[in-house]
Formats: structure tokens, sequence, C-alpha cells
């Protein structure tokens, strides 16, 4: 190894030590705390995601039985939670619809 | 300027017994732990990579620099460091593009042997012989890539397979530009040449 001619200013090295681990610590504090929000932004979408698929799932049935066809759909619509007035509507729709369809066939 | 004297297991980095180990402990969510590792990466390194960077770069504001981006470019991507080479290597090649960088950067145009002797016998911060000086300044008058191989075999008495994992050149390749370096600067280190 060959003598080294090169010269630093006094404490040079324990200088720029000190630099560079301050730039260290505050470089990996910044990263911690993305992650951090990072994983709180993921459990939040995951949350999301759950509750959906909780809400709009076909097993999410007051009997137990899965509802995956609209017929099933319209079936469990409780008439006892409709007013009156939704009533006679509905009733006025179903007579208008047996009265078209009697005169498809008339024709 | 060597590394710090290695271990008996003949690991540098003084307290850890592997790569493995080592790059765990800098890359540690604790501060404790990750601190201590950034201190013995420091210890074992800190002097070597800067003199390289100094005899690469001819002048210690450069070198200084150079070698405070290495480090902190060593912190921020040691998640793809993927152990195909040693440590230490990797962190001399980070520390070899760095200084290629800056040669690039500051370098307009081609400075001749005569202006880098009168510079290094004007700087404060070199003290060298006439011959000292001579081979210095002769040094920086090669190609950055040659300059790198050259100051790595010669000053740092690397091998050629760490220079080659450090440079990414073949064994050949660096044999012949280690050749080709010793002849040009050969001549620039006879006395009466100038």
């Amino acid at each position: 190894m060959k003598e080294n001619p090169n010269k630093v200013p006094t404490n040079f090295f324990e200088n720029q030590r000190a630099a560079i681990l301050s730039e260290v610590s505050i470089t990996s504090n910044r990263r911690t705390s993305i992650y951090a929000l990072r994983n709180v932004g993921i459990i939040s979408i995951a949350a999301s995601l759950a509750i959906s698929a909780w809400i709009f799932s076909p097993w999410n049935s007051d009997d137990g039985i899965p509802c995956v066809s609209y017929s099933c759909l319209l079936e469990s619509i409780e008439l006892n939670d409709l007013s009156e007035s939704e009533k006679l509507m509905i009733e006025d729709w179903q007579e208008e619809e047996m009265e078209e369809e009697f005169g498809i066939y008339q024709f | 300027m060597t590394m710090k004297k290695e271990s008996a297991n003949n690991f540098p980095f003084t307290g850890y017994t592997s790569d493995k180990t080592f790059v765990n402990a800098l890359i540690s969510s604790k501060n404790n732990i990750r601190n201590r590792a950034f201190n013995t990466l420091l210890d074992t390194l800190h002097q070597p990579i800067y003199y390289h960077l100094r005899r690469l770069l001819g002048n210690h504001e450069d070198a200084a620099d150079a070698t405070q981006n290495t480090f902190i470019k060593v912190h921020t991507s040691l998640n793809t460091f993927r152990f195909e080479s040693k440590l230490s290597s990797w962190i001399f090649s980070i520390a070899t593009r760095q200084g290629i960088d800056l040669i690039r950067k500051r370098r307009k145009e081609e400075v001749a042997f005569e202006d880098h002797l009168a510079y290094l016998e004007s700087d404060v911060f070199f003290d060298g012989d006439e011959a000292s000086t001579r081979l210095h300044a002769a040094v920086l008058t090669l190609p950055d890539k040659q300059r790198a191989v050259f100051i790595l075999k010669y000053f740092e008495g690397q091998d050629y397979k760490s220079i080659s994992e450090c440079t990414g050149t073949s064994i050949g390749a660096l044999k012949a530009s280690f050749h080709h370096a010793k002849e040009k600067i050969k001549p620039l280190l006879i006395l009466n040449v100038i």
C-alpha cells in the first residue's frame, strides 16, 4: 500500500459522519411515516371492500337462503313496508300489464 | 488508507457475521439497531471511500461531496442490493459511479498533465513529494473508467475479482485496462519530461 499524500481539514471525517447520520435518520423516519400512511390506506380500502361485500351479498337475507335472481329479490320486498298509496299504485300497474297482455292476444 | 482490520471470521463489519445480517440491521426500522449498523459501516468504509474518490477526482471538495452522496445513496438503495457481490464491492461501485458522474459533469474539456501538477502543488490538502505529486497528476489524465481501475488496483490493492464486481467489467478487460493505464502514466513520471 502506497503512502497517502492526500490530507483533509481538521475534524472533517467526524463532521461528515454527523451529517451523514443525520441525513440517514431523517430519510428513515420519513420512510417509516410513508409506510405507516400506506398501511392505513390499505386497511381502509380493505375494510370498505369487506363492508360493501357484506351489504350486497346474496347470502345476506333474513331466511339464510341466498337470493341470486331478480324474481327472488322482488319477492323479498316486504309488502307490509309499503304505504297504502304505494300498494294502490302497484295494483294499478299490475292491472295495466294484464290489459296490455290481453290486448296483444286479441290481435 | 486500508480498510479496517477484518474480524476473526474474515467479515469486515465488526459485530456482524454476514452481509445478510448486516444489511438487515442497516434497514431496520428500529433507530438504535440501524444507527449502530450505520456507525459500523462508517467506521469501516468512510475513509476508504473518501480516499478512493479523492484520488479519482483530484480535490477535497468534490471528494467530500461524492462521499456524502455515496453513503446517502447506499442508505436509500439498500433494498435493491441482491447479495450477488460483497456489500463492500457494491458500495465501492456506487462510489465509483458517483465519482465518474462528477468527473463528466465538471470536465468540459481535457485538462493537461501540467495543469493537474500545478493544481496539486498548490493544494493545501495535498502533501506529497515530487514523485508522488507527479503520479497523482498523471492518474488524473487517464480516462475516467481507466482511472478508477488503476486507483482500485494500484493504490487500494484490490484484487481483480473485487474490481470486476465493483465496475461490472470482465477480469480480462480489467487487466488490459490496467496495463494501458500503466503505459500512459510511465512517461509522465520521468522528471525531465516537462
